[in-house]
């Protein structure tokens, strides 16, 4: 690799920032010659010299900038080289364009229609092909087709793992938990296309191999292995893994490489044949998502702005569960002398899992509304005048797992009826009309329900 | 001296700017790690817009639901005596009178006269459905261990009270760094605005180090401890003086914008910011604090339950912190610490280095009933789902003698436990040797204590960072390890 000097690489590392300029200004441009074609405009045609000089002029910055980013390496040969020829051409064919629209001479005209049609589909082309290749050298060649829908994902893809085991017994160490996790932290950069540092991680050889500095992983050896001591620095490290402030690994996956490393880093191995301990064992049951409780895998759409502030504003508080799900507590405690406006509610229904009205005039009539809040897994409806015959609206809830009534008039048979909601984990009816005859009967027919209606 | 007139009037210098700016750009991280807003660096527009904005922003920043919204932190001041509480330890009977040098090592303590083996003057015996061993000092308590998760192999790194205190209190044994309940209070905000998020209950003993285990540290001033007292007037002032209606709030208004004024010409100062929010929380105090400590709307069932109608006016006493505790739970307080009585007997808190039958059966009758109705309070309505209550001392007690009756602090072995949000009731964690004097098996140290209570509050204790002095604070500092056996 040559050496590059350092101003002229400086000037390089502006080609991502140019790059978009031509693109716009192309697809401007294209437009604005089609339009013109379509409705002839003099006061319009006189711009176009000016839309395609600018084309021109940012399309050879950026190839320009592009040539001299090239020379620092790291970039995978094939791809780089069409990549340039794109680049090279589109400059040279907006220069063309630039001309063609600048001299009106009367011997062009009979060719220009053809000339014209031929340069701008070809621009056309060049510039969807060169941008896509442009894509592909910095993201990485399966990038653009991860999730799309009409593919069907290659086997190493996170998202297709993650929800394959079904338990710790069928899990392989590598194939199934760290080439994953290489995969989605470490791959887009250090693969066939794209050798950052010469490191290519698609494969165990690889891993083990390393790149230009230091092997990469030196089996039963942590302390020495390069690559987990680049994930494992201070996030501002500048030889910190993943660089550019892409998404660092989870703790959970540290832990698990750690694991994987200080075991010797097998290649082939089932996890369970490798007497994990109870600490390990949950490490892995987290990352395989085995057994978390139904509420930590439901992620909602953002709530609308003006569904929360109308709820503000009438008086509720709003609490967002985690940041990460957008699920939402909304949770009002009476006295309270106005009626409540629950039908505020159903505008958020997607993202309300948690909802608390405690003692502040909820009747019977509002339980046409909270039972048609299909996402709700926590309910708190305490102290408020509720009877059986609105309470059986409830019945129509399938996520909860909290049910709070006490301090209303519940009576035995709506509990019996309560207790076949089908998440229902946890009943509570103290000081209402229910009594331990009523318990005895409900909990014969859901034992799992925890049902507190009195001191014990 | 003289004061001019006017504060000087100037442009906002290009450190004030970057100040400012700062103040913006870390609650714009903070709010993408935490799930709920921040009332620090608030806009003048106020809380709910900030909300607004909280809540309608995406972000990417992992995180997990909290099984627990508030805590209740039962301090046992002195150390418990954990061979004479939740550990029981056969062998210490059988070599009753021996001297413990020739059974094992015995390492300094504090007043190094170190006595004979001590056998618990007090019977064990198994409870609820777990069968958890608890002690006759605690009958109430007893009552409760299917709810709760025992760590017998609690470890302190400090063998003296003061250091100890303000370890378990801010993760660290030297005074000013911010509480555990400043730090809570940091990364989640209050759900309440009438009330401070941290309010300590104090029972009538102020712990060795005294307030500084509850303050906020480098952490803004507005998040350390508001104290309410025992007795008819929790907080000094807590009735208004003037007479005539809108007086007060005319006094306040010119107040706040004397201060405004002092602020826009000092630029950002904490100081200034948190009087101001201060003043502010103490008016709105003047009504909400009457309302909580008036228990007229407690039936006489739940008063009798937290003992309320005990002969002992101790147990009276913390039973009626005990509820107020409840009462601050239902109005979303996040971080409750109470405090111990001063149960008088000659026994000073649980720290008993004479007569520690008479001590620590004095303390125990003073706090168990209160706590076990707290606990069984707290379930009947549903909040034990969604409350985490610890019991804790800052260290244990020696299995062995100091003198003839005592015992001296043990840093190296006690016994704490939790209940109710997210914790598996019945569990019993971590194990010590056959004098209950050293931890031989699961170590917990008072780092994983805070991250485990953190991590149920929904809180990453690695992330939970504060800039100071050039570099990033956690309340674990580099330490702490989540202790997920006794997670439900």
């Amino acid at each position: 690799m040559q050496e590059v000097p350092d101003l002229y690489m400086f000037f390089g590392r502006f080609h991502p920032l140019f790059v978009h300029l031509p693109i716009g200004i192309l697809v401007f441009a294209l437009i604005f010659q089609i339009y013109l074609k379509w409705k002839p405009n003099d006061a319009l045609h006189a711009v176009l010299p000016i839309v395609w000089g600018l084309a021109a002029l940012s399309a050879v910055l950026s190839a320009l900038s592009g040539y001299i980013l090239s020379l620092g390496g790291g970039y995978s040969e094939e791809i780089l080289s069409l990549h340039k020829i794109g680049g090279i051409t589109l400059s040279i064919l907006s220069i063309c364009c630039f001309i063609l629209s600048f001299y009106r001479m009367p011997w062009l005209a009979s060719y220009r229609n053809i000339t014209q049609k031929i340069v701008l589909s070809s621009i056309a082309v060049i510039l969807l092909l060169t941008g896509h290749w442009g894509g592909t050298l910095t993201h990485g060649n399966d990038y653009l087709m991860e999730f799309s829908p009409f593919v069907v994902t290659d086997s190493s893809s996170t998202v297709e793992h993650v929800s394959r085991i079904s338990s710790l017994d069928s899990a392989d160490i590598f194939k199934d938990a760290v080439q994953p996790i290489f995969q989605s932290k470490c791959v887009s950069c250090h693969n066939v296309e794209k050798k950052k540092g010469g490191l290519l991680l698609t494969s165990y050889e690889e891993m083990l191999a390393g790149g230009k500095t230091k092997a990469g992983i030196i089996p039963g050896n942590t302390a020495t292995s390069e690559i987990f001591r680049r994930i494992t620095l201070p996030t501002n490290h500048k030889e910190f893994m993943p660089a550019d402030g892409k998404k660092p690994l989870t703790e959970n996956q540290v832990a698990i490489l750690e694991w994987w490393i200080d075991q010797g880093a097998q290649r082939n191995m089932m996890i369970s044949s490798m007497k994990p301990n109870k600490h390990i064992q949950d490490l892995f049951s987290d990352f395989f998502q085995l057994g978390r409780d139904a509420i930590l895998s439901y992620v909602a759409k953002p709530a609308s702005s003006e569904a929360l502030s109308n709820l503000l504003k009438a008086g509720f508080q709003v609490h967002a569960i985690s940041e990460s799900n957008n699920l939402l507590e909304v949770k009002y405690t009476g006295p309270s002398t106005e009626k409540l406006n629950l039908s505020l509610l159903e505008s958020i229904r997607e993202q309300l899992v948690w909802l608390q009205l405690i003692n502040c005039g909820v009747t019977d009539e509002d339980l046409k509304i909270i039972g048609g809040l299909s996402n709700l897994y926590k309910l708190n409806l305490n102290r408020n005048k509720l009877t059986a015959g609105g309470l059986n609206e409830l019945i129509r809830l399938p996520k909860v797992e909290y049910l709070n009534l006490y301090g209303t008039s519940v009576t035995d048979s709506s509990i019996n009826q309560l207790v076949t909601l089908p998440k229902l984990k946890k009943l509570y009816v103290w000081e209402s009309r229910v009594d331990s005859l009523g318990v005895e009967s409900a909990k014969r027919l859901n034992q799992r329900v925890d049902i507190v209606y009195r001191l014990n | 001296m003289t004061y001019p007139k006017h504060p000087i009037q100037r442009p906002v210098s290009r450190r004030e700017m970057l100040d400012i700016c700062k103040c913006g750009f870390g609650s714009v991280a903070m709010v993408s790690l935490f799930g709920s807003l921040l009332p620090s660096c608030s806009s003048a527009t106020g809380g709910k817009d900030e909300l607004m904005n909280h809540l309608t922003r995406g972000s990417t920043a992992p995180g997990f639901i909290p099984k627990a919204k508030n805590i209740i932190f039962l301090y046992m001041d002195g150390g418990v005596s954990q061979v004479d509480s939740f550990d029981p330890k056969p062998r210490l009977a059988k070599e009753n009178g021996l001297d413990p040098s020739t059974l094992f090592k015995v390492d300094a303590t504090q007043f190094n006269n170190v006595g004979k083996i001590l056998k618990s003057p007090w019977s064990f015996s198994k409870h609820g459905e777990s069968g958890m061993d608890v002690s006759e000092l605690f009958p109430h308590i007893a009552t409760c261990v299917d709810d709760m998760a025992l760590i017998r192999s609690m470890v302190s790194n400090f063998p003296e009270h003061t250091n100890a205190n303000y370890f378990l209190h801010t993760g660290s044994g030297l005074q000013g760094r911010p509480s555990m309940g400043a730090w809570v209070n940091y990364g989640l905000g209050s759900e309440n605005n009438n009330l401070p998020g941290y309010v300590l209950l104090d029972g009538g003993l102020i712990p060795p180090g005294g307030l500084d285990n509850f303050k906020n540290g480098f952490l803004p001033a507005a998040f350390q401890s508001s104290i309410l007292h025992t007795g008819a007037e929790p907080i000094a002032n807590i009735k208004p003086i003037d007479s005539i209606a809108g007086i007060q709030e005319e006094k306040l208004a010119f107040l706040k914008r004397r201060d405004k004024t002092l602020l826009s010409s000092l630029g950002a100062a904490d100081e200034v910011e948190s009087a101001i929010s201060n003043y502010e929380m103490a008016y709105k105090m003047q009504s909400s604090i009457p309302e909580l400590t008036d228990f007229k709307e407690e039936s006489e069932a739940t008063k009798k339950l937290y003992g309320l109608d005990s002969q002992d006016p101790h147990t009276r006493s913390y039973g009626a912190q005990c509820l107020m505790a409840r009462r601050l739970v239902e109005r979303g307080v996040r971080f409750i610490e109470l405090t111990c009585p001063s149960v008088g007997n000659g026994a000073d808190r649980w720290d008993q280095h004479v007569n520690l039958k008479l001590g620590h059966e004095s303390n125990a009758h003073a706090v168990d009933q209160p706590i076990a109705g707290l606990l069984k309070d707290l379930k009947l309505r549903g909040l034990l789902d969604e409350t985490l209550v610890v019991w804790s001392g800052e260290f244990g007690r020696t299995p062995f003698a100091q003198g003839e009756d005592g015992r001296d602090h043990n840093p190296s072995a006690f016994s704490m436990w939790m209940a109710g949000g997210g914790v598996k009731g019945g569990t019993i964690f971590g194990t010590t040797d056959d004098y209950g004097y050293r931890v031989v098996d699961n170590p917990v140290t008072i780092h994983d204590l805070h991250a485990t209570m953190l991590h149920l509050l929904g809180v990453d204790h690695k992330q939970l960072t504060f800039r100071f002095g050039g570099r990033d604070f956690r309340l674990t500092d580099v330490h702490g390890n989540v202790v997920k056996d006794i997670l439900a």
